[in-house]
C-alpha cells in the first residue's frame, strides 16, 4: 500500500511545514540539542551493582544462588529442582558457555532447539541490569527465545562480570556485538505474573511460574 | 469499535448505580495510585525524567517523517515488511490479507489498543479466522463480548464472581454454577486453555509500546509473557502501532521504559520487556518466519498539525485515568470508545469527531491531577478546554449554555449594573434563607440541590458592605 | 508557512504557544520577591474578592482585607470588578472570557499587588489570561504583567507579607481540603497549613485524598450532578473519617459544594474559608450553610 505511505508522509510534511527533503544528519544533531548530552535520569544506589541486582531481582520475586564456577551450575540446578515438583528433565540452551557445566548424573539433560517440550529450561543471559534486577537475553541458535517463556521453571545462568548498572550500559555493550539486534532481545525481571483478576497479583500467568538465577562468580 | 460516546450521560448514570462495577473500581485507586507513588518517590529525579520524556517525544513528532523513514529502512534491513494504514479500513485489509496469505486458522493476539481502535478482532472473525486474545484481561472481556474499560487493565471492571461465572460458562458448560473461585485457580485455568492456542496459532498479532527508529525495533512490555508467546511461536508475527509510537534511539527507548512501567503499574520494570527486530534469522531455531509492522495513522497526522499535537506524546500508560476522580466514579465504558478517562476524552473527539462526543471534553472538573502524573507532561485539562472552545466555535455547545453565558457576560461587563442587581438579588435571597442558612430547593438549580443543600448568602454583597463601611472610593 | 524546522530542530506549533507558570504541575511558578518593606511603607493591595465571595460570603472578603491590613498593606477594592471570566473560559466561550479578562486587567492596572482569596480565580488570572489573550499582543503583555502581580491570598501572606498572626485562637480539630486549581496551578499547599499552625488551639488533622477534587468543577457540578455528587460524597466521607469538626479550604466554590453535601447529610462538621479562621472571624460568623443563631 505504497500510496498510503505517500499520503501519510505527505500529510506529516505538510503538518510540519517541510519545504525540502528532510536531512537525517541535521535531525540527529537536533535530537542532541533537544534532549541534551547527558544520560537519562535513572535510579541510583549505594553499594555495588551486584548487590543492587540481587536485591531488585528478589523484589521481583526472582531467586538466585551464587556458584564459584560454570562447572558448579549443574549442582545448583539439581539442588533447586530437588526442592520442587519439577522432575529431573532439563532442557538447556545450546549456548557454548554452558558446555562447561557439570551436570549431576540423575538429571536428564537435553539440548533444546526451542522451548516446546521443556518443563525446566536453562538459558544464559548476556547481561544483568542492576537498575531493575533484569536479565538480558538475546534470541538465536544459542538461546532460543521460546525456552525462556514455555517452561514452568526457568533457570538463567549469568556471570557476575556481566552485571552492568543501567540500560545505557547494555546498549553500549550490545552495539559492539555482532548480530545485534537479534530477533528478540528480552529483559526478564522475575517470573510471569498477572493482576487482571481484581488487581490480585498471581505468578505464573502464561510464562514461567518461577525464575531462578545462577550467578557464576568470575 | 463503534463509538458510543454520545450515550455518556445515561451510561455514567448506570455505572454509578452498578454495585459490581463500583466494587471493582474501588480496587483501581487502591492498587495503582499507591504503587505508582511508591516507586516514583524513590526515583531520584522523576520530574527530570518526565521532562526528558516530553522532550524526546516533542522532538520525534517534530521530525516524524525522518524517523518513520529511518524506521522503515531498518525494518527492511532486518528482513521485515512495513505497511502503512491511513484508516481503519486500510488497517483491517492489510492484516486480514496477511492472515489469508498465511492460511491462518488461529490467530493469537497480545493486547493492542491500536488494534482495538481499528476493530481488528471483528475484521478477522469476519474473515473466518479464530482470534484469541491472550492477555488475561483481554481474554476475559473477549469472553464477555465487552470492550476494554482501561488501557492497561482491560477487565478491571469485572469482579472475581463475574470472572468465575464467565469461565464456568465457557470452560465448564455451566457445571460450576455460581461458584466463586480463587484467583490462582482462575489464572491457571486460563493458562491451560491459552497455552494450547499459543502452540497452534498460525499468526500472532501484537501492539507495540514503542518503536525505535535507530534499529527498526519495537518494544513490548508485559507482565504475563503473553506478548512473547504471541510473537515467538506462530509462523507470522504482525505488529500494529500508531505512527506516534516512535522514538529515535535505544537510549530514548530506555527513558520511555523507565517512565512507562512506573506510571502504569507502579513497577520499576515489568516482568517482560522485549525488543523485537524483524523475523527469525537464518540460523535461529525458533521465532516467526515473517515479520510485518502496520503503521497506523487514523487521525494522527491531523493532530500533528495543530494545537493537539501534544496529545501525540501519549505513551498509553493509563496513569491519567488511574488518578481521575471521574473515571474512578464511572469506570471506562461510559466514555464509549476504546480510550477512556482523560486521555480518551481528548483522543476520542479528535479521532471519532466532535459532534458524536459532546460530553467527553465537558465531563471533567479540570482538577489537573491527570496532568500532574502524566509521564510526558501532556496538559490534558488545557486540551479539554481547547476542545470545549472548538465545540463552542462549531456551535456544538448547548444553546441554553450559550445564552446563559452571553447574558451573564453582558452583566459582568457592566459592573455598576451588576453590583446593583447583585445587591438586590442577594438581599432577597439572604432574607429568605438567612435563618436556616441553606436552601433545600432553588429554582433553576435542580442539578445542585438534588444531592446538596445550597448555602444561603449573607445579608448583602461584599462590594456593597465594603463601600458602606469604608466609603465609596475604596 | 516558512519554518526553520531543521535548523531549529523542532518545528514550532502552527497553533499557539502556551504560557504557563514556570512549572505547570505541582510546583509553584516563580514570583519576584519584594524588598522587605516595613509595615508603614508597605504598598497598596487591590483585593479581587471574586464573584462568589461578593455574592455569597462577604465575610471572606472582610477577613482577607483584615489579614492584609494586619500585615501592613493598604487595601482597596476596585469597583469595576465582577468576575474573572472563568465560567466562559471553561465553557469554551473565549470571546466573552477575553472581554472580561480585558476588563479585569483595566480594573487592576497600577496596583502593586492583586490578591485573590481563591486559587481558582487566581489561577485563571495568573495561569490562563496570557494564553486567552494570545491573539492580541498588547493585551497579552498586559495579562502577563498582571499575572506577575497577582497572588492567591495565603501564598501572599506567607511569601510576600511574611505575616505573623497576632494571637488568634480557634480551638478544635480541623482538616484542610486542597482546592485543585490552587494546588496545581499556583502551588498552594504548605502556605495555608503554615498559617494555620500559628492559630492557638487548632489541631490540623489531614484527611485521606486531601488533594483529590471535591467534584465542584464550576459548571461541572450542575452539568453532571450525579458524578459530582459521588465525588463530593467521597470527599465528605474522608472529612468525616479524619475526625475533624471543621473543614477549611481556600476556595468558596469547593466549600459551597462540600458544605452543601455536609448539610444535606446532616453532618455536624462546619465549613469555613481559611481566611475566616486566620482573621478570627469564624468564631463570630455562622459557618457556610448554617443559620444565624
Ligand atoms: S495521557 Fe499521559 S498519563 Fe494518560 S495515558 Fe497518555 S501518557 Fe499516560
Amino acid at each position: 500500500m505504497s500510496d498510503a505511505r505517500e499520503r501519510i508522509l505527505g500529510r506529516i510534511r505538510t503538518a510540519l511545514g517541510r519545504e525540502g527533503p528532510p536531512d537525517a544528519e541535521a535531525t540527529r544533531s537536533a535530537r542532541q540539542a533537544a534532549v541534551g548530552d547527558g544520560p537519562s535520569q535513572r535510579p541510583e544506589w549505594q553499594g555495588d551493582d551486584l548487590a543492587r541486582f540481587q536485591q531488585c531481582l528478589e523484589a521481583a520475586a526472582g531467586t538466585w544462588v551464587a556458584v564459584p564456577s560454570m562447572a558448579e551450575v549443574g549442582r545448583a540446578v539439581a539442588d533447586y529442582l530437588a526442592e520442587r515438583p519439577a522432575g529431573t528433565a532439563v532442557h538447556r540452551a545450546p549456548d557454548p558457555a554452558l558446555d562447561a557445566v557439570d551436570w549431576p548424573d540423575h538429571l536428564t539433560v537435553e539440548t533444546a532447539r526451542d522451548g516446546r517440550a521443556a518443563l525446566v529450561g536453562v538459558s544464559r543471559a548476556l547481561a544483568g541490569m542492576a537498575e531493575t534486577g533484569s536479565l538480558a537475553l538475546a534470541s538465536g541458535p544459542d538461546n532460543p527465545a521460546t525456552l525462556a517463556f514455555l517452561p514452568d521453571y526457568h533457570i538463567i545462568v549469568l556471570r557476575t562480570a556481566d552485571v552492568v548498572p543501567w540500560f545505557e550500559d547494555i546498549w553500549a555493550r550490545m552495539r559492539q556485538t555482532d548480530g545485534f539486534p537479534p530477533r528478540s532481545f528480552n529483559f526478564i525481571t522475575g517470573p510471569s505474573r498477572t493482576a487482571d483478576v481484581e488487581q490480585t497479583l498471581q505468578l505464573g500467568a502464561h510464562g514461567p511460574r518461577s525464575l531462578h538465577v545462577v550467578l557464576v562468580e568470575t | 469499535m463503534e463509538s458510543r460516546a454520545q450515550y455518556f450521560k445515561p451510561a455514567a448514570r448506570e455505572a454509578l448505580h452498578n454495585p459490581d462495577l463500583q466494587q471493582a473500581l474501588a480496587n483501581v485507586q487502591a492498587g495503582f495510585v499507591g504503587k505508582r507513588k511508591f516507586v516514583v518517590d524513590r526515583f531520584p529525579d522523576f520530574e527530570g525524567l518526565r521532562e526528558r520524556g516530553r522532550r524526546i517525544k516533542d522532538h520525534t513528532l517534530a521530525n516524524l517523517d525522518v524517523y518513520l523513514e529511518q524506521f522503515e529502512a531498518q525494518v527492511h534491513a532486518a528482513g521485515g515488511h512495513v505497511h502503512w494504514a491511513g484508516t481503519q479500513d486500510e488497517a483491517q485489509k492489510i492484516v486480514t490479507d496477511i492472515c489469508r496469505q498465511a492460511d491462518a486458522r488461529i490467530v493469537t493476539k497480545g493486547k493492542t489498543m491500536a488494534g482495538e481502535e481499528v476493530e481488528l478482532n471483528e475484521a478477522l472473525e469476519a474473515a473466518g479466522v479464530e482470534t484469541v486474545e491472550t492477555d488475561l484481561g483481554e481474554y476475559i472481556i473477549q469472553l464477555a463480548h465487552e470492550p476494554p474499560s482501561h488501557i492497561i487493565a482491560p477487565a478491571i471492571h469485572k469482579t472475581r464472581q463475574q470472572i468465575s461465572d464467565l469461565f464456568n460458562e465457557h470452560h465448564h458448560r455451566g457445571t460450576l454454577k455460581d461458584k466463586l473461585r480463587e484467583v490462582p485457580e482462575l489464572v491457571d485455568e486460563a493458562r491451560g486453555i491459552l497455552r494450547q492456542k499459543f502452540l497452534s496459532a498460525d499468526v500472532g498479532i501484537t501492539g507495540a509500546n514503542c518503536l525505535v527508529a535507530e534499529t527498526g525495533s519495537l518494544f513490548l512490555v508485559t507482565n504475563e509473557g503473553n506478548g512473547d508467546l504471541t510473537h515467538s511461536l506462530p509462523r507470522v508475527h504482525v505488529a500494529i502501532a500508531g505512527i506516534e509510537k516512535l522514538v529515535p534511539t535505544l537510549e530514548d527507548a530506555a527513558t520511555q521504559l523507565r517512565l512507562l512501567a512506573r506510571s502504569a503499574t507502579g513497577q520499576d520494570m515489568t516482568a517482560y520487556t522485549t525488543m523485537v527486530t524483524g523475523p527469525r534469522r537464518a540460523p535461529d531455531t525458533d521465532g516467526p518466519e515473517e515479520f510485518h509492522i502496520v503503521l497506523l495513522d487514523n487521525g494522527r497526522t491531523r493532530m500533528l498539525e495543530g494545537r493537539f499535537r501534544e496529545m501525540l506524546r501519549c505513551i498509553r500508560c493509563g496513569a491519567c485515568m488511574n488518578h481521575c476522580p471521574v473515571y474512578s466514579a464511572i469506570g471506562g465504558h461510559a466514555y464509549g470508545w476504546v480510550y477512556p478517562g482523560p486521555m480518551g476524552s481528548v483522543l476520542t473527539p479528535l479521532i471519532v469527531g466532535l459532534d458524536r462526543t459532546r460530553d467527553l471534553p465537558n465531563a471533567c472538573t479540570l482538577n489537573g491531577r491527570c496532568q500532574s502524573v502524566c509521564p510526558v507532561k501532556i496538559p490534558l485539562p488545557d486540551l479539554l478546554r481547547d476542545l470545549r472552545e472548538e465545540q463552542y466555535q462549531h456551535n456544538l455547545t448547548p444553546r441554553t449554555t450559550r445564552w446563559g453565558l452571553a447574558v451573564w457576560a453582558w452583566f459582568a461587563r457592566r459592573p455598576r449594573l451588576y453590583n446593583a442587581l447583585a445587591r438586590a438579588g442577594i438581599g432577597a435571597m439572604g432574607r429568605i434563607g438567612r435563618r436556616k442558612g441553606r436552601f433545600r430547593h432553588l429554582p433553576l438549580a435542580g442539578g445542585w440541590t438534588a444531592g446538596r443543600d445550597f448555602p444561603a448568602p449573607q445579608r448583602t454583597t461584599f462590594q456593597a458592605a465594603w463601600r458602606q463601611q469604608r466609603g465609596a472610593n475604596r | 508557512m516558512v519554518l526553520h524546522s531543521l535548523r531549529a530542530g523542532c518545528t514550532p506549533f502552527k497553533g499557539r504557544t502556551r504560557r504557563r507558570p514556570a512549572t505547570n504541575d505541582t510546583n509553584p511558578g516563580e514570583h519576584p520577591m519584594p524588598d522587605a518593606a516595613s509595615a508603614t511603607t508597605r504598598p497598596t493591595v487591590a483585593l479581587f474578592a471574586t464573584c462568589l465571595v461578593d455574592l455569597f460570603r462577604p465575610s471572606v472578603g472582610f477577613a482577607s482585607a483584615q489579614l492584609l491590613e494586619q500585615a501592613g498593606y493598604r487595601v482597596e477594592v476596585p469597583e469595576a470588578q465582577t468576575c474573572c471570566g472563568q465560567p466562559a473560559y471553561n465553557s469554551g466561550d473565549n470571546a466573552h472570557a477575553a472581554a472580561i479578562a480585558r476588563q479585569v486587567i483595566e480594573a487592576f492596572r497600577g496596583y502593586d499587588y492583586v490578591v485573590v482569596p481563591s486559587g481558582s480565580c487566581g489561577g485563571t488570572i495568573a495561569a490562563h489570561y496570557p494564553d486567552l489573550l494570545r491573539h492580541e499582543p498588547q493585551w497579552r503583555q498586559a495579562a502577563e504583567e498582571l499575572a506577575e502581580r497577582t497572588w492567591e491570598l495565603t501564598r501572599f501572606l506567607v511569601e510576600v507579607a511574611e505575616l505573623e498572626l497576632p494571637g488568634v485562637d480557634h480551638p478544635g480539630v480541623t482538616t484542610y481540603h486542597d482546592s485543585c486549581s490552587g494546588l496545581r496551578e499556583l502551588g498552594i499547599r504548605s502556605q495555608p497549613r503554615r498559617l494555620l499552625g500559628q492559630v492557638r488551639g487548632l489541631e490540623l488533622r489531614e484527611m485521606d485524598d486531601t488533594d483529590v477534587c471535591c467534584g465542584f468543577g464550576g459548571t461541572f457540578c450542575v452539568k453532571y450532578p450525579e458524578i459530582s455528587e459521588r465525588l463530593v460524597s467521597d470527599k465528605v466521607a474522608n472529612i468525616e473519617a479524619s475526625g475533624a469538626d471543621m473543614v477549611l479550604a481556600g476556595d468558596l466554590g469547593c466549600l459551597f459544594n462540600i458544605a452543601g453535601r455536609l448539610k444535606r447529610l446532616d453532618k455536624p462538621v462546619r465549613a469555613y474559608h481559611v481566611a475566616e479562621v486566620l482573621a478570627g472571624t469564624a468564631q463570630r460568623d455562622a459557618a457556610i450553610g448554617e443559620g444565624e443563631a
